[in-house]
């Protein structure tokens, strides 16, 4: 697949990276020659300098033969335009851009991107899409890692189990006989650094992280049975005020229970742009790695604190400052995927990956059959991938059980109709069936072929 | 003509205005009262009228050289220069009133403070009071055109809290006379049309059609002026106040005579600070007082009244925030009912805050008070989190800050020159309780205010002529917001 990439920065450096090692045909367009020499010399790509929207740009970086652009510089109207002339004057067939502005992306105006108005086929947004995963943290405290899937109905929750978990030691077959009503399944057991899928003869240990599927329903029981306590999150600090933390601010300010929050930002004109937006929420102006501007919001009786400054160390350690002062848990915000590692020793309780949050809204273009989902786990060690079962996929008409799966696949869900199902062997795929995978890395080409279309369907 | 008439200094257009509006008592007396009345007032508008032209083609092909400069000389002359002009006339139709006196009632009618200066004089025949109450109106028009043409554009009269420093915009000559020309074509069919819908609406509920007409005027140029002694001489009280009522939400927001063409980027009215303010303080006074009777009063008295008696708390709690000084029929009920003691003392503390900006009201002002009030309550909430920042927007940001910083330099200003009328008139040997009766109602333009707080009625025409001399230089600095005058002796100097 040919794809042009316009911006060189964090995201889009990102999807250039993890396209190019799918050996798609990756061409980078970014006005600033160093940052496209580096990312030539870094990834397995092809560079071209110049401004994005320039037509005779986009010719020269190939859009007239291009499967697919993707905006993604700093400027909201530079990628609008880039996309209007990849679709007038090339054609392009997809265009994806990314769009931070709060106005552009609000409903009311989601008409706009139509393909006879603006044609932007999908509009992505690093920050919102950040904000959700830290909102989605905060509702489950207890994972370290969570996302959402067929439409909010399931969730995969990662947990690191305690010595005191209750269901330490026991077989999962057995498990699943013990709590026949609960829509749960483990699906991906880290052990020692190591991800792998469990047989149901495997047992759990402490120190295991574990990744669970449940039904939405289901969640507090679920976190329950291993042995995790939820508990109302009444007090949050967030550290940072830029579009992230005042996006998580303002969601938390709707909601009806009373959650009070308060925001620590460093640059005074985005800590004031941040209090005018907000009403009730505290915006104090100073470093969120200073002890007594911690104090001044609380942090010794906080709930959680959420770290979303732009800067990663400033995260971590801003993190840790406030555990260590007594705020009950830490989220921090994480761009580099090798600095996840570090989670444990520092004792951080769990981390926003923005890096797996975009790149899996953007794959899910580029995979092919219906997927509707990818989610990255870890360090690239695994991916989600949440598909529509095709008519003429090898996966219709059978029975779970009778389903080629690799070795590191397994069903996490099952969804029919309206009708979320706990996926036994017996369960038959049918046409028009949602199915959540949860596959390792080195399985994900074997289940891109299972939801493909198959040879047959051309005969 | 046209061209040629608008190229004139302002003051001298300021001058054959002030003859022109002379017609109308002419008018009012050819037709209704006794022709002695109406002869001086026409030849003295001729006479004027004519002098003014002469003045005019004197000063045809004067240039100033700084034109802000000299449009606020001409502002300020104006309350100088044209009293004694429009004493003229009065003074002919009544030669047995002493001049001074009479000067002093111009200077009181024109700066919209409304003293009744003869009270104790024998009934004044219908032109002369008509007279009054207009030449308080059109020093209402004077000030509204004059705030939003001439000490708006300058940075002061109210916009200094408004807009950030570097606001303070050079004027250009083309400008100048064009803002104050677009200013009055836009004011004016808001500010006429209103006296006259209130004026029409009056005469329905039932007032005589020259008390409607004066009450009108009086309201919309909050003097207070009234040919029957405020609404005690009221034919049908009730209705009256209460259409005055509605009359005086235009004095209290600057909104009200699209001042917001300087003024930029506002919310919905709902949010304007001047008004929020406005109806905060209104209903805290009102609820504070009619509670403190309620519970003090012996027997219960029914429904009826005590409905009677909070609207008479509303209407003159709102009429003196207005510096108008009109009192409620009903004003007294409260004390009447649960024989407490006299709450007028308040209404001194509502004319000192005083309505909007950029209105025909006097005082300190609402947006002065309420950037006040802004920064207060900011101050406190960084009391309890001091590194916290405020939010609400950019505006109230600069409200609070150099607003009020400015709103501050202007209450203390204001304080001093109080001081300072206070300590002459206390030295002229007045007693001390009438003089800060005295420097309060003719530095925030309430005349009306002597009348309801004392018990021994003060008479004006009494007064010496250092003293009436003093009132009514307090007056016009209370009218021109003493930053006016300040600018005009050091222009720019002492904001930088």
């Amino acid at each position: 697949m040919k794809v042009i990439i316009c911006g060189a920065g964090q995201v889009g450096w990102q999807i250039a990276h993890h396209l190019a090692s799918e050996s798609n045909d990756v061409t980078i367009v970014y006005f600033d020659p160093a940052l496209v020499l580096r990312a030539t010399d870094a990834l397995d790509v092809r560079g071209i300098t110049g401004f994005a929207s320039y037509p005779d740009i986009l010719a020269k970086a190939g859009a007239k033969d291009a499967d697919m652009i993707i905006a993604a510089t700093q400027s909201d109207e530079i990628n609008m335009v880039t996309c209007q002339v990849a679709h007038s004057i090339f054609g392009v067939p997809r265009k994806i851009a990314r769009l931070r502005a709060k106005s552009y992306l609000d409903a009311i105006y989601s008409d706009l991107y139509r393909r006879d108005h603006l044609p932007i086929d999908v509009v992505i947004s690093p920050e919102r899409e950040v904000t959700e995963a830290a909102l989605l943290r905060l509702a489950a405290p207890a994972a370290f890692d969570t996302e959402n899937f067929m439409n909010g109905c399931v969730q995969l929750l990662g947990l690191a189990l305690d010595d005191d978990c209750p269901v330490i030691n026991t077989p999962l077959r057995q498990l699943n006989e013990l709590f026949s009503t609960l829509r749960a399944i483990v699906v991906g057991v880290r052990r020692d650094g190591r991800l792998f899928v469990p047989e149901p003869e495997d047992q759990l240990f402490p120190n295991d992280q574990i990744y669970v599927f449940t039904h939405s329903e289901d969640l507090n029981r679920a976190l329950d049975i291993f042995g995790k306590k939820t508990h109302k999150q009444q007090r949050i600090v967030i550290i940072g005020g830029g579009n992230v933390g005042l996006g998580v601010a303002r969601t938390l300010e709707l909601r009806t229970e009373k959650i009070r929050v308060k925001v620590i930002e460093k640059n005074r004109a985005v800590a004031e742009n941040a209090a005018d937006n907000l009403r009730r929420t505290i915006v104090l102006n100073g470093d969120g790695l200073d002890m007594d501007i911690l104090l001044e919001a609380g942090i010794e009786r906080a709930d959680a604190v959420l770290v979303v400054t732009d800067d990663d160390k400033t995260n971590l350690l801003a993190a840790v400052r406030a555990k260590t002062a007594g705020c009950h848990m830490a989220i921090a915000l994480v761009n580099d995927p090798s600095l996840v590692s570090l989670m444990g020793p520092l004792n951080i309780d769990a981390y926003i990956n923005p890096r797996a949050t975009t790149v899996s809204s953007i794959l899910r273009h580029i995979r092919h059959g219906r997927v509707r989902a990818i989610y990255s786990i870890g360090d690239a060690e695994a991916e989600v991938i949440e598909a529509q079962v095709l008519s003429t996929s090898p996966l219709a008409g059978q029975v779970i059980r009778d389903i080629a799966f690799p070795e590191g696949v397994l069903v996490g869900a099952v969804m029919k109709g309206n009708k979320i199902i706990k996926p036994n062997g017996d369960v038959r795929m049918e046409e028009g069936d949602v199915i959540v995978l949860f596959a390792l890395t080195k399985d994900v080409p074997e289940v891109e072929r299972l939801l493909q279309v198959s040879v047959n369907f051309f005969n | 003509m046209r061209k040629v008439i608008l190229d004139l200094p302002l003051l001298v257009i300021l001058m054959g205005l002030s003859s022109l509006v002379m017609y109308v008592p002419a008018a009012h007396g050819l037709i209704a009262g006794p022709m002695w009345v109406a002869r001086p007032f026409f030849y003295g508008g001729t006479i004027l009228l004519v002098c003014s032209a002469m003045l005019g083609i004197a000063t045809a092909n004067y240039q100033p050289r700084d034109v802000a400069k000299s449009q606020l000389f001409a502002l300020v002359g104006a309350f100088f220069i044209l009293p004694p002009m429009l004493a003229l006339p009065f003074h002919q139709a009544m030669p047995h009133l002493a001049f001074k006196d009479i000067l002093f009632d111009m200077v009181s009618a024109l700066t919209t403070t409304g003293f009744d200066t003869f009270k104790f004089e024998a009934k004044m025949p219908d032109t002369i009071q008509l007279w009054r109450a207009l030449v308080g109106w059109f020093g209402g028009l004077l000030i509204l055109v004059g705030a939003g043409g001439i000490l708006v554009p300058l940075g002061i009269g109210g916009a200094e809290v408004m807009s950030s420093k570097t606001a303070a915009r050079q004027v250009h000559q083309h400008d100048a006379t064009k803002r104050i020309i677009r200013g009055l074509f836009a004011i004016l069919p808001l500010y006429g049309g209103a006296t006259l819908v209130l004026w029409l609406l009056l005469i329905i509920a039932g007032e005589q059609e020259l008390t409607a007409f004066c009450h009108a005027l009086s309201t919309l140029s909050t003097s207070g002026i009234s040919p029957v002694g405020g609404m005690n001489g009221s034919e049908a009280p009730f209705a009256s106040e209460f259409f005055i009522l509605c009359a005086f939400m235009l004095t209290l927001t600057r909104r009200s005579y699209g001042a917001s063409t300087f003024l930029g980027r506002e919310g919905p009215i709902y949010q304007d600070p001047e008004l929020r303010l406005a109806v905060f303080i209104v209903l805290f006074i009102c609820v504070t007082i009619f509670l403190r009777h309620f519970i003090a009063a012996p027997t219960s008295t029914g429904i009826f009244r005590g409905l009677e008696t909070f609207w008479g708390l509303l209407f003159t709690s709102v009429s003196f925030l207005t510096t108008t000084g009109f009192v409620s029929v009903n004003w007294n009920l409260a004390g009447a009912w649960s024989g407490l003691g006299d709450t007028a003392l308040i209404l001194v503390g509502l004319c000192l805050i005083g309505g909007g900006v950029c209105t025909t009201t006097g005082g300190i002002k609402l947006l002065r008070a309420a950037a006040l009030i802004a920064q207060v309550s900011r101050e406190l909430d960084r009391i309890i989190v001091p590194n916290s920042v405020g939010g609400s927007g950019k505006e109230v940001r600069q409200l609070r800050r150099e607003g009020a910083h400015l709103a501050w330099v202007y209450v203390m200003l204001v304080a001093a020159t109080m001081v300072v009328v206070l300590l002459a008139l206390a030295l002229i040997n007045i007693n001390f309780h009438l003089s800060v009766l005295l420097a309060i109602s003719a530095f925030t333009n309430t005349g009306p205010l002597l009348n309801l707080t004392t018990e021994m009625p003060v008479i004006l025409t009494g007064l010496p002529l250092p003293e009436q001399g003093l009132l009514a230089f307090a007056m016009i600095l209370g009218r021109l917001e003493v930053l006016a005058l300040i600018a005009l002796l050091i222009p720019q100097a002492w904001r930088s």
